[in-house]
């Protein structure tokens, strides 16, 4: 049975809708078998936030309407990029030429940016710190990700996330390529942040000074926290997804229709996505977190590989 | 320049290249001597690997075996030696850093950019640019080496960056001369064994007469 291109794209965002919990579980289940403890099953990010979204809805009195509608907003932010990027075909799919890889990142920048409005609309210190926290990290990520996407653009010849998934398939030598690495390295960097991973933030749902993300949400119960909870994780699958299938491991994608190639594509996109994982798990367990000053060193260290990539590319290094 | 397909040697030799850059510059983020220490052991991992898929991918089994010693050598037991000598040193070795981080990877990156310039430049035979970006990696490795040396100033910390410089050295001669006489190899290694043989008995004498590894302590020996 061939599935129609709307009905693949209602996949590929129902893929990142209802599969990112998966992922988010995996990985969590990944890091606690590598800490030597048995961890959590893979389902329960679904149940958290199955039992966080029939909570009761809670709304400080300071706060205005926008405080609940925030989550709304965000999640349907996420859900928006995972119709650009190619999740599961290799063939652009109805809406994907609306926008190009900037495009889905300024819709990513308008989640984060609700996200932190509804934050300080909260009334909260806490919260607002965090705010303040994640648009500091925000603002000095951004240049980054347009660099490392303007360089990989700069080589595959397109913006197009579906365009720089084809080049890369059909030569797989321009994978390797030290511009195209660079600038791969940079984006694994900038990823680690939005993602909230070692380096940066721990993952582990613990309430600490330093948290960046989570201080955000401190206000926030219930439906919407659920919502949150899953945004966040969609943003991952969304990230995870824009690593293996646009910058580091092109194939694997389905080229029709048909259900079993999506199907094939969906088990081979986690494959890959594992693989990235270990990698963050090997960093989350062997470094530790920075200082919050130290982070934009840490940032400046990412832009600087990116930077990089366009001096390999200028220099006629490939 | 991107219609040329590249063969599995020179892509491995490629992302070789830029894991040992970044490796590299990896190195201005530790202030502990036993991560730098790490980093060595696996810039020296990544060198043996390019070593041996040059030597599989048809230049003969020497360069297989010169891998396997440099990764028995500079891997397992210099590392291991490094390690334990610093261990005999009071507590942890926090490096003196002269300039801040940030900074002074700025100052890497731009001399990368200068030796992947500089590699653009030279008349080099034509075809493909694996030569090129091999030649750029070395001079970048041995570029940010001597830049590391200059802004830590601390004998092991110095140590290390001369094992990088090394490192970088020595992937350039296997990638762009993988030709070279076995011996030649050999005496790389062994070159690498007389410096830190060096090093180690001048940092056993600072350890012992100032219980301190820092080259600042040299300032009064000025004439």
């Amino acid at each position: 049975m061939v599935l129609q291109p709307l009905v693949v794209q209602a996949c590929q965002v129902g893929a990142t809708l209802f599969l990112s919990p998966l992922l988010t579980g995996l990985i969590a289940r990944a890091e606690a078998l590598i800490a030597g403890k048995r961890g959590p099953s893979v389902f329960q990010p679904y149940r958290d936030i199955v039992k966080l979204l029939r909570k009761q809805r809670l709304r400080p009195d300071v706060a205005s309407p926008f405080f609940l509608v925030a989550p709304y907003i965000a999640c349907g932010c996420y859900a928006t990029v995972s119709t650009l990027i190619p999740v599961l075909t290799t063939y652009p799919l109805p809406g994907a030429t609306y926008g190009d890889i900037l495009g889905g990142a300024f819709v990513l920048a308008i989640a984060a940016f609700v996200t932190a409005l509804a934050a300080m609309d909260a009334g909260s210190q806490y919260t607002s710190i965090g705010a303040s926290r994640a648009t500091m990290v925000g603002i000095l990520v951004e240049p980054t990700l347009i660099f490392v996407f303007f360089s990989v653009a700069f080589i595959t010849g397109t913006d197009l996330p579906y365009a720089m998934n084809a080049t890369l398939r059909h030569s797989w030598t321009d994978v390797v390529r030290p511009a195209h690495l660079f600038a791969t390295a940079a984006f694994f960097l900038m990823l680690l942040v939005d993602t909230g991973r070692i380096p940066i933030e721990s993952s582990s749902a613990t309430i600490e000074f330093g948290m960046i993300d989570d201080a955000r949400l401190f206000e926030h119960s219930g439906p919407e926290m659920g919502l949150f909870k899953w945004g966040a994780s969609m943003k991952q699958f969304v990230l995870y997804t824009i690593f293996c299938n646009v910058l580091l491991l092109p194939p694997g994608l389905a080229s029709t229709g048909s259900v079993a190639a999506v199907a094939l594509a969906t088990v081979l996109l986690f494959a890959k996505m594992m693989l990235v994982a270990l990698v963050v798990i090997a960093i989350d367990t062997s470094f530790a977190k920075l200082r919050l000053y130290k982070i934009t060193e840490y940032i400046a260290t990412g832009l600087l590989v990116a930077v990089l990539a366009v001096f390999a590319w200028t220099a006629g290094l490939g | 320049m991107m219609s040329h397909a590249l063969t599995f040697a020179e892509a491995a030799a490629g992302s070789a290249a830029v894991a040992l850059i970044l490796t590299q510059l990896a190195l201005f983020r530790s202030v502990v001597i036993p991560e730098l220490i790490t980093l060595y052991a696996v810039q020296s991992a990544l060198v043996a690997a390019i070593c041996a898929v040059v030597g599989i991918t048809g230049h003969g089994w020497d360069l297989v075996v010169l891998a396997l010693l440099t990764a028995a050598f500079k891997v397992i037991v210099l590392p291991a030696y490094m390690l334990r000598l610093v261990r005999g040193v009071s507590g942890r070795v926090e490096l003196p850093v002269r300039v801040n981080v940030t900074l002074s990877i700025l100052m890497a990156a731009a001399l990368t950019g200068v030796a992947m310039l500089t590699a653009s430049r030279l008349p080099l035979p034509a075809g493909g640019f694996s030569p090129r970006a091999d030649l750029a990696t070395t001079l970048a490795i041995v570029f940010i080496g001597f830049l590391f040396a200059i802004l830590r100033p601390n004998a092991l910390a110095q140590v290390i960056a001369f094992l990088t410089l090394e490192n970088g050295l020595f992937f350039g001669t296997v990638t762009l001369a993988p030709g070279l006489p076995f011996v030649v190899g050999v005496l790389l290694l062994i070159d690498v064994l007389i410096a830190v043989v060096v090093f180690a008995v001048l940092v056993r004498i600072l350890i012992e007469r100032r219980a301190t590894a820092s080259i600042e302590a040299f300032s009064e020996l000025r004439g």
